[in-house]
């Protein structure tokens, strides 16, 4: 957990379509993700947490999707 | 049936599904998302007659809130059946039914009651056709049910996410193939999902932290 003096540059939050955690560089932009279910060790967890997911989208649906998020924001921040 | 865990989360929106309404339908379920509820709706099944119904009267039950838009008068009719099928469960349905909340949209004001007179003492909640405004309309009648110390930004930062997330949907779409014009709603909510965790959400500090 980040203390007041430090200055948070990652921070992670839970993908509830996938149950992945997707990290960002607040610095770079450049997004990882973690498929194993578990956090980023070291990484402030945000506590804005989005609603558990919609039943009806099947695993591979939520995961084709992740997919391209990740890649498509991860393109827009290396051309930044 | 049994009551599924997410009740309390679950909106059911209830709405045009057509291409002209389409920036208002995806800008209603973008809000919904960012204000912490699960969308539903009947676009989850595409089953034919009978069967469908069944599925979106349950669909309707497994939702405490409804957002209703029955202002557009369109060839279907499917809109006033469906906010009828919403205020019947919560009038004859179980305990829980009781406590549903719903909202009705209009695209103009008093549009609505031309034809659903019997609504008549219903609070409507116009908004001209725009997408900002229905954000708005969203917004804050979802930010009235959580808890105080759920922080939602306002109207204003949702739509200038929602333009971004608008902007980024075909590129997000060109990645997998799809085509931003052809989304399936379970195929919009499998990028807005993530989009919005790792964007909107994650490039802020939740002041609640403080």
């Amino acid at each position: 957990m980040a203390g007041e003096q430090d200055v948070v540059i990652e921070i992670q939050a839970r993908n509830p379509t996938t149950g992945h955690y997707i990290k960002r560089n607040l610095q770079t932009g450049r997004i990882e993700v973690k498929t194993d279910g578990k956090p980023f060790k070291g990484v402030p967890m945000n506590r804005i947490v989005l609603a558990p997911a919609n039943s009806a989208i099947d695993p591979e649906t939520a995961q084709r999707g992740e997919e391209a998020v990740i890649e498509y924001l991860n393109k827009k921040a290396r051309q930044k | 049936m049994t009551t599924p865990a997410t009740y309390e989360q679950n909106v059911f929106i209830n709405c045009p599904f057509d291409e002209k309404y389409k920036p208002l339908f995806q800008a209603i379920v973008f809000t919904v998302q960012v204000c912490r509820f699960i969308p539903r709706c009947a676009l989850e099944t595409m089953d034919a007659s009978h069967i469908r119904l069944e599925k979106i009267m349950a669909i309707i039950e497994e939702c405490k809130y409804g957002i209703h838009d029955i202002s557009v008068k369109a060839a279907r009719h499917n809109m006033p059946l469906e906010l009828g099928i919403f205020v019947g469960c919560r009038q004859y349905g179980k305990a829980h039914h009781r406590l549903k909340q719903y909202m009705v949209l209009e695209g103009k004001k008093h549009s609505s009651k031309v034809y659903l007179s019997d609504l008549s003492g219903q609070d409507y909640m116009a908004y001209n056709n725009k997408v900002p405004e229905v954000i708005g309309c969203v917004r804050n009648w979802l930010a009235d049910k959580v808890s105080e110390t759920v922080f939602i930004p306002h109207a204003p930062f949702l739509c200038t996410e929602y333009e971004a997330f608008r902007r980024d949907l075909p590129g997000l779409c060109a990645i997998r193939k799809w085509s931003a014009e052809s989304l399936s709603f379970k195929e919009l909510l499998s990028l807005s999902t993530p989009w919005i965790n790792a964007r909107t959400e994650l490039s802020r500090i939740d002041p609640s932290q403080d």
